[in-house]
């Protein structure tokens, strides 16, 4: 077996590596499934091989502007993928896959469909590479990449990334601007696809339209799936499997022809077998689990000792945000969800808001913080007007809210959904990802006296969906509390729950009002709203019928007739 | 200007065949929830199934259609019950499921390779494909008469299936909400299968017009899915008459822009107005939601 | 270091210590000197797979009854080695590679411009000879100094053709319709040039995308300019073409090349549609009765026509052409490796082939051959049986 047969082997696995390391970021870490990675591969190769062999430049530099242009694009794409959803996204990226091939074969700086070839050999500032070094100097670099994308993965900003995958509108009420986190996310993957297609530039000496099309972004998926989505060395597996095993069949001498569409329906069904069968792929699940537990233990020890704080805000007062809204209404298909309400949340007092079943509790809840946008009226903060805010700004100006149906991380840990909470977006950096550590650490101890208070550091390290129902519900009061806000609106917090949980809730809210915190309570029992409420609300059929002082509503016999019913 | 009007009536045409096959698609996705880019494989299968009976065997015509009919029906039969159904039953989540989805299709398309050879399948051209007349400036072929009585069948029957059998009640109310139907007494696994034969069979038929047309090659069926998935954007996700419409415009779009542009343009045409609607509308002309933040 | 990344930094070095089995030189590939050996690889890298897979594997059989005649005729065997280069610049490569790698090839036949320009690039650092013997990509000329170009590059014969069409046939306004890719785009220009030269006039030219199913937009559009003669230029899908012109009844000429005239499947999938169509051919005045042979040979042992023999003539010669310059080799000592392969053929001295006749390499290492035009009578008839027109020699 010649040496250059291998070298070329050897080069095309770490090229496919890298791609796969990328497709792996954007898909298996931030749950963002686009089919465009081939055409990031082929801007980066055309950019590179462009820059070498018309403007002479070497290598490092060139795969750099190959890196900065897919940059450019991801950022194009993150930004339209901000708003879409994903089956939108896998449309959009397709057509960015079939519209770049074609631009790809019209423009005449990229050579059109029949390519460009005399492209350089891979040299460093005029070094000269052998094609055994180029193979080296790819694995390298693919190694690199592995250790970044690792380090990034356990940064704020991997955390980041994958609460966008948990659960994008609870991320984004906690305060993480979910766009810019998908731009970002979108960004360095086409980056690092980038670099791989400058190597592939190199590595081949010849590059045309075809290398670049949907096929490849639907190898690089296979690989992926093959290899484990969302591991870190899947994709090291999976790009063996892709390139020497077609190379191994061949050596079967089976006739050449069968051998292509082989290859083709070989794959299909492999990825087939493993989304049915094994659909954490060759690494995933414990494998890498095992690999890596001696590291999480390392890390995870460092502070037992902490004492459990009976009080969660000991003496420290919360800034005072007022939230008020001003004749606000909106209306879904023809009916009037909310009519015309206007509501004011102080600092200090607990409001109930009751009403039967579809009064438009949670749309108002949802005017409130941005999820919905009135079609008249205004919401202000502190005075100011928010009524176009995004839900994700209205959380940093400590406005946040609980949604019915919790919406936790519940593939992430409790210390970690906490943890995601607390991370303010400057420390979301992908860069110098040290000086990140270091502030996390800190927040550690923080996240942990939270977590203590509501009787959950225990269970810091479970995966949320393994938490007991009560547990979930603290948890989702805990990840609010984490944020920092005062001002908190929660959608029915003690439904579900035994008397012991709901009075330590309802303790819990108390402690926040009288540390000067808004609260406003969706709820439907009537002992709850006596006990623990300051103020009342009704709201029915979209209007705001009556509100007051507890006490006042509360012995009002007819009311509570009517909507509290037995 | 007679040009633009002949333009005209081949993307009307054209847009027909669109039409119909996003049809399918939507009708599968609006019943399941599933997004089915299988159906790609659907036409081919149908297409290359014609042929082999009514070609490669010599076969008559009418057994071609019926064997292309069953195929087509068998594939999307078949995606479900051995893809879906098990990906559904274990919660998969939903990308996963376009994965596999994808999957299928590039599989299927490989065993059609690898079964029928590389060689493009044509069907001989016979007298009556030469057959046509002029309407006032516009060349109207045989194959056009074809298309547009098929389809006027086709829709008919999905009228009257959809709103006067049991079958479209079924599908309607498990579309609207699974969970309600299901306590209502509908079985949501034999609704689901129904939706993806029906769904494809009026697939099949397409597949069908196109072997007549042109030869077939395993690669058809991608370029189709594409324009029918802008198709079935364009006309609001889910909504069923919206992706005829969305089918008809892509055809035109398509031809029509022939008239102004290199005739190499007009798909980057069709992506744009995808670009458009996406970014712009994402649910399409016919859908009135509210605008969620 | 942790463990993950120390077994990776394990394979790192592992691979490194594989690869340092290698000289640093470009290593030379093929049969040591001194003694003639009994046999020698000849490998072979086509498209096998995909829509113009059944192309490819005709020639792969060209080139295996060339290699069975030749060793014949010569004495020692030649072995054909073939490999799937999927038509991209990735499979090329690897086609090479394998050829090299398992094949002990010292040449390769091949062709397709993607494929051809991709193993090129990879020639000369593997040592091995690449011959093309059926692209005619003009900017092949020169891709490397291993690269010998047996079939005419440039667009010689849709030169001839145009002329032709302008002068003998006295069209003066004519249409182009060509596929939307490098030769496609290369031949409309060439058309479009040598008509203009001839005194005509292109009143319009459209480009037709791979896999079309539906051309009549185009068709209708350029029709639309009413042109006298129509030239097809497209791959699989000149069916399609022809019959839309035929449906919306152009009554002038029309023309088209040897892939399409030369084509079964696509003569049966025109039908009558293709009737009368006339188109160029890179081949001897004389249809060579070798040819027929090769034909009848095919049909014989597959039992159903084969593509492509405009092209079948330079694979079959392929085979001989090789065997000639092992023979030179051998007779001066040489050893027979692919640059000594590649210097034998730029020698610039003559080869008589059996179909070609006598052929010699330009100093770029590229050839010229004569054109001849046909015309169809019926499109169920075969291609060989086709009318010649008119012959262009060299």
């Amino acid at each position: 077996m010649s040496a250059a047969y291998i070298n070329n082997l050897v080069a095309l696995i770490a090229i496919f590596s890298i791609l796969g390391i990328s497709f792996n970021l954007l898909m298996g870490h931030t749950g963002l499934f686009a089919i465009s990675h081939g055409a990031f591969f082929g801007f980066g190769a055309y950019t590179t091989a462009i820059l070498m062999r018309d403007h002479g430049w070497t290598f490092p530099l060139a795969a750099l502007g190959g890196a900065l242009v897919c940059l450019l694009v991801g950022l194009i794409v993150g930004l339209a993928a901000g708003r879409v959803a994903d089956f939108y996204l896998v449309i959009m990226t397709l057509g960015l896959q079939v519209a770049a091939v074609e631009l790809f074969s019209i423009l005449d700086i990229t050579g059109g469909s029949s390519g460009l070839v005399g492209i350089p050999r891979l040299d460093l500032f005029g070094f000269e590479l052998s094609n055994q070094l180029v193979a080296i100097f790819s694995l390298i670099v693919a190694v690199l990449v592995l250790l970044y994308v690792r380090l990034l993965i356990r940064s704020p900003f991997g955390r980041a990334l994958e609460t966008v995958r948990e659960n994008p509108l609870s991320a984004g009420a906690l305060g993480l601007s979910v766009t810019w986190t998908k731009v970002r996310s979108f960004a360095i993957s086409a980056a690092l696809a980038g670099i791989a297609g400058a190597l592939f530039a190199v590595q081949l000496r010849y590059i045309s339209p075809h290398e670049f099309g949907l096929e490849r972004s639907i190898e690089v998926l296979s690989l992926v799936i093959i290899g484990g989505l969302g591991t870190l060395l899947g994709p090291f597996v999976g790009a063996i499997v892709v390139v020497a095993v077609p190379a191994a069949l061949s050596f079967l001498d089976l006739p050449a022809s069968i051998v292509g569409a082989m290859n083709s329906v070989m794959f299909s069904g492999i990825v087939l077998l493993f989304l049915l069968f094994l659909p954490q792929g060759i690494v995933g699940g414990r494998l890498e689990e095992r690999l890596f537990r001696r590291l999480r233990r390392a890390r995870a020890d460092s502070d037992d000792s902490l004492v459990e704080t009976a009080s969660l805000f000991g003496d420290i007062k919360l800034r005072p945000v007022r939230l008020e809204c001003e004749d606000v209404s909106v209306s879904f298909g023809g009916v009037k969800a909310v009519d015309s309400v206007s509501l004011r949340l102080e600092p200090g007092a607990i409001t109930g808001l009751v009403g039967p079943n579809g009064a438009g509790k949670t749309t108002l809840f949802n005017i409130l913080t941005g999820v919905v946008r009135p079609t008249s009226g205004e919401v202000r903060i502190d005075g100011e007007l928010a009524t176009r805010l995004p839900i994700h700004i209205r959380a940093r100006r400590q406005v946040v809210r609980s949604f019915q149906d919790m919406k936790l991380f519940s593939g992430m840990t409790v210390e970690n959904n906490v943890l995601a909470a607390m991370t303010p977006a400057s420390d979301l950096r992908m860069f110098l990802l040290w000086l990140s550590r270091r502030s996390d650490q800190a927040r550690q101890q923080q996240a942990r006296k939270i977590l203590a208070a509501l009787g959950l550091e225990p269970k810091r390290g479970v995966l949320a969906k393994d938490l007991s129902y009560a547990e979930q519900k603290l948890l989702m009061l805990a990840r609010l509390f984490a944020t920092g806000a005062s001002c908190f609106l929660l959608d029915e917090p003690m439904s579900g729950l035994d008397t012991a949980a709901r009075e330590r809730i309802q303790q819990i809210l108390l402690d926040v009002a009288e540390a000067g915190g808004t609260i406003c309570l969706v709820e439907h029992s009537l002992d709850v709203i006596s006990s623990t409420c300051t103020r009342v609300a009704f709201l029915a059929e979209g209007r705001l019928v009556r509100e007051g002082d507890t006490r006042e509503i509360t012995t009002d016999p007819e009311l509570v007739d009517t909507y509290f019913g037995v | 200007m007679s040009l633009l009007l002949q333009l005209g009536t081949t993307g009307l045409v054209l847009g027909l065949l669109y039409g119909l096959f996003a049809y399918g698609l939507s009708l599968i996705f609006a019943t399941t929830g599933i997004f089915h880019f299988a159906h790609g494989l659907t036409i081919v299968a149908a297409a290359y199934a014609f042929w082999w009976v009514a070609v490669g065997l010599g076969l008559p015509v009418w057994l071609g259609i019926l064997a292309a009919l069953l195929l087509g029906a068998a594939v999307g039969a078949g995606a479900y019950q051995l893809v879906y159904r098990p990906l559904l039953k274990r919660k998969a989540d939903h990308t996963v499921i376009l994965v596999a989805s994808l999957t299928v299709m590039t599989l299927g398309q490989g065993l059609l390779l690898l079964i029928f050879g590389t060689g493009p399948k044509a069907f001989p051209p016979g007298d009556f494909s030469r057959w046509g007349f002029a309407l006032g400036p516009v060349n109207i072929r045989s194959w056009d008469i074809l298309v547009v009585v098929s389809a006027g069948v086709i829709l008919l029957a999905l009228y009257l299936l959809q709103n006067k059998t049991s079958f479209g009640l079924a599908l309607r109310a498990v579309g609207d909400n699974p969970r309600r139907a299901q306590t209502l007494g509908f079985s949501l696994t034999r609704t689901y299968l129904l939706a993806f034969v029906i769904g494809s069979l009026v697939a099949a038929i397409p597949g069908v017009l196109i072997a007549v047309q042109t030869p077939v090659i395993a690669t058809l069926g991608f370029s189709l899915l594409l324009k029918s998935v802008v198709a079935i954007i364009i006309g609001g996700v889910g909504n069923l008459t919206g992706a005829l419409y969305g089918g008809l415009l892509i055809g035109l779009a398509e031809s029509i822009s022939t008239f102004f542009l290199p005739a190499v343009w007009s798909e980057f045409v069709v992506f744009a107005l995808l670009f458009i609607f996406i970014v712009l509308r994402p649910t399409g002309i016919r859908t009135n939601t509210a605008r969620l933040a | 270091m942790k463990k993950p990344f120390s077994a990776l930094a394990i394979g790192a070095v592992a691979a490194l210590l594989l690869t340092s089995c290698s000289e640093t030189a470009p290593e030379q590939n093929g049969q040591p000197a001194g003694e003639p050996a009994s046999s020698y690889n000849v490998g072979i890298a086509m498209v096998l797979s995909g829509a113009q897979g059944d192309l490819g594997k005709n020639f792969v059989e060209y080139l295996t009854f060339g290699a069975e005649d030749a060793s014949e005729e010569y004495g020692f065997d030649l072995n054909v080695k073939s490999e799937d280069a999927l038509g991209t610049a990735e499979g090329g490569i690897n086609a090479l590679h394998k050829l090299v790698a398992e094949g002990n090839t010292p040449v390769i036949i091949t062709a397709w411009s993607s494929v051809v320009k991709a193993m090129a690039a990879s020639a000369a650092d593997t040592g091995t000879a690449v011959i093309n013997v059926a692209a005619n990509s003009p900017d092949l000329a020169g891709a490397s100094d291993h690269l010998a170009n047996f079939f005419p590059l440039a667009t010689v014969d849709i030169v001839a053709l145009a002329n032709y069409v302008a002068t003998e046939e006295d069209k003066k306004k004519a249409a182009v319709l060509y596929i939307d890719n490098e030769t496609g785009k290369g031949a409309a220009g060439a058309y479009t040039e040598s008509f203009t030269a001839a005194g005509g006039e292109v009143v319009a030219s459209e480009a037709i995308k791979p896999g079309s199913v539906d051309v009549s937009a185009q068709v209708a559009k350029v029709l639309a300019a009413n042109p006298d003669t129509v030239h097809v230029h497209v791959l699989g899908e000149s069916p399609v073409v022809f019959k839309a012109l035929d449906e919306q009844k152009f009554d002038g000429l029309v023309t088209t090349y040897t892939s399409s005239g030369e084509s079964i499947d696509e003569r049966t999938a025109s039908g009558t549609a293709m009737d009368g169509v006339l188109y160029s051919t890179l081949s001897s005045a004389e249809p060579s009765p070798v040819i027929e042979e090769i034909r009848i040979r095919y049909v014989e042992k597959f039992g159903e026509e084969p593509s492509g023999l405009s092209y079948a003539g330079y694979v079959y010669d392929s085979a001989f052409l090789y065997a000639e310059v092992i023979q030179r080799l051998i007779d001066r000592g040489a050893e027979v490796n692919g640059s000594n392969i590649i210097a034998e053929l730029a020698a610039g001295k003559v080869f008589d082939l059996p179909v070609n006749g006598e052929v010699s390499f330009n100093a770029d290492l590229t050839t010229t051959m004569p054109v001849s035009l046909r015309k169809i009578s019926s499109a169920s008839d075969h291609p060989s049986d086709d009318r010649i027109v008119a012959t262009i020699s060299k």
